[in-house]
């Protein structure tokens, strides 16, 4: 059952988005958040998605796909439409009182309960678009390059990036290793189906202490084998595939701000 | 009894990775018998196993032990598991418990035997796998790679199965570590005279030392199934799907080419070694 879990969720698919520079695509992603947390307005709200719809039809990956994404948030875009929509004071238009309390809805709290939901759903939309159109190998990558810098202030960016690079290549073997232990303890009577919270808890005890064992021994294992082959951190390390900007990514970059700009500028025109 | 009647498992069925893993598998394997399965990997040997105690069910086909269908629908899946003993790959990346002793009661425990029984249980199956008394107290983790696994086979017999699957169980072990779990395969295989005992190898010296019959998978279905030396009677196809014969038959097949008129259903050294000496009327310090 765990062999069929997917890693990331990268789409692997021919398109501009995909073929952008990864860092360079980090970086916009950042500032597509930024934006999207400045824009109060409805006239920019409408560029927004505008926008929002055109990267995600560049990017090749299948609505259906995008739209999964969102599913696991679903509660909670429920939770805050809700509590927009009670908890903001104003005019009302519909009221009630329960228990002494009175509920009500009021126009300001429609708007911004809507607007609130709205973004929310662009800032997963996103932050999903990065992931979906580039691979875990290219993102631990991306994140080394924009770490470089702090290296300066003893940040170990190559470290950290390579921490992240066994973690994602460890969690297929991993899934692989609980189903296996999970089989075996099965066979052996356990029961890690039935039962209330506390027992199911105490049921994993026999699957979780194997496979903090064997994680720890695959680690042990991997760190020798980095040894024997030299490896000795990220100084004076070259890479074999560097990722460099090239003119597409500066175009690229520069349709981008334009973007966001046109979306500042429907956020603040009023003050021009 | 142990009976696979047309089982055929489809893997992924229906995404782009289908795979028939198992064709048409019929097997009959008496009580009281040791079999080895063989096969390269991938031919299906642990998804057949693992059919044996209903952790993987069969996409058609049914898995019949004691006149009990393990395949229907509402069978009972705990009693099935206390049937049939399943000792995964490396089983001693199973243990957990604090001592060798809980450890092996793991299974009574889940079974719900009271703390007598248990006891009973543990001792015994400690005893059978040549675990000495001294080691029930130690932690499983400060035990030897051999003993490590010995404690894993024990927490399987302690469910007292009537049938003994072992997935590769001399893999990764040392000549004396492989020879001392061949004895408790021997051993399990006298004492429990009813016992139904599985194993696979990928070594034919030790399916020939240990087993009455066997079962040679490739690609998902029975290639070959019979006694010992029914099987390696067909050297030339075990070659042609990657396995062999042992290697004492190798040399005595050399032997027999070359002109010395040994007979030919040896597979072990010890029967190599007889029929040199009477060939040669010399000594017999076998």
């Amino acid at each position: 059952m765990f062999k069929d879990i997917m890693l990331g969720q990268y789409v692997p698919v021919k398109s501009p988005l995909h073929a952008i520079n990864p860092p360079l695509k980090i970086v916009f992603t950042i500032l597509y958040m930024t934006t999207l947390f400045m824009v109060k307005t409805y006239c920019a709200y409408a560029v927004f998605t505008v926008y929002t719809l055109l990267l995600m039809f560049i990017s090749a990956v299948p609505v259906r796909i995008i739209l999964k994404g969102l599913r696991p948030m679903l509660w909670i875009l429920v939770f805050t439409a809700v509590l927009n929509v009670f908890m903001t004071p104003g005019d009302a238009v519909w009221s009630m009182s329960v228990f002494g309390f009175t509920l009500k809805i009021t126009r300001e709290g429609l708007s911004a309960g809507a607007l609130m939901v709205v973004r929310l759903i662009y800032l997963l939309i996103g932050t999903s678009l990065l992931t979906l159109t580039t691979s875990p190998l290219q993102l631990t990558d991306g994140i080394e390059t924009l770490l470089r810098p702090f290296n300066k202030i003893r940040v170990p960016s190559h470290e950290i990036a390579m921490m992240m690079t066994i973690a994602i290549r460890f969690i297929p073997t991993l899934a692989e290793e609980t189903d296996k232990i999970m089989k075996a303890q099965t066979a052996r009577g356990a029961d890690f189906e039935t039962g209330n919270i506390i027992k199911r808890a105490k049921a994993m005890v026999p699957l979780l202490v194997p496979l903090f064992i064997s994680a720890f021994r695959r680690a042990d294992e991997l760190a020798t084998a980095m040894e024997a082959r030299c490896y000795n951190g990220g100084k004076n390390r070259t890479k074999m595939k560097e990722s460099r900007m090239t003119v597409t990514d500066l175009k690229a970059g520069v349709i981008f701000a334009a973007g966001l700009a046109v979306i500042l500028l429907a956020e603040f025109w009023v003050y021009f | 009894m142990l009976k696979a009647e047309n089982v055929n498992y489809v893997y992924q069925a229906g995404s782009p990775f289908e795979k028939q893993a198992l064709s048409d598998i019929n097997i009959e394997i008496p009580n009281g018998s040791i079999t080895a399965l063989i096969g390269h990997t991938g031919s299906g040997k642990s998804t057949l196993i693992q059919h044996f105690n209903a952790l993987v069910k069969p996409t058609s086909g049914k898995i019949i032990i004691d006149d009990i269908d393990i395949t229907a629908p509402k069978t009972d899946l705990k009693l099935i598991r206390r049937k049939v003993g399943l000792v995964f790959q490396y089983p001693e990346h199973q243990l957990f418990e604090e001592t060798v002793y809980k450890d092996i009661a793991f299974g009574p425990v889940n079974m719900g035997l009271d703390r007598e029984e248990t006891d009973k249980r543990v001792r015994q199956s400690a005893y059978l796998v040549g675990l000495k008394e001294k080691y029930l107290e130690r932690s499983p983790f400060e035990l030897s790679g051999g003993q490590k696994r010995r404690a894993a086979i024990a927490g399987v017999l302690a469910m007292d199965p009537d049938v003994l699957i072992l997935d590769e169980p001399t893999a990764g072990l040392d000549p004396k570590g492989r020879d001392g779990i061949l004895n408790i395969i021997r051993t399990l295989h006298k004492k429990k005279k009813d016992m139904i005992i599985i194993f696979v190898s990928h070594s034919m010296e030790d399916v020939a030392k240990t087993a009455d019959n066997v079962i040679v998978m490739n690609e998902g279905h029975i290639e070959l199934q019979g006694t010992v030396p029914q099987v390696f009677a067909h050297a030339e196809r075990l070659r042609e799907i990657g396995l062999n014969v042992p290697q004492i038959t190798l040399l005595t097949d050399r032997l027999r080419k070359a002109g010395c008129p040994l007979p030919e259903d040896i597979y072990t050294v010890e029967n190599a070694a007889k029929a040199i000496s009477s060939l040669i009327g010399g000594g017999t310090r076998v």
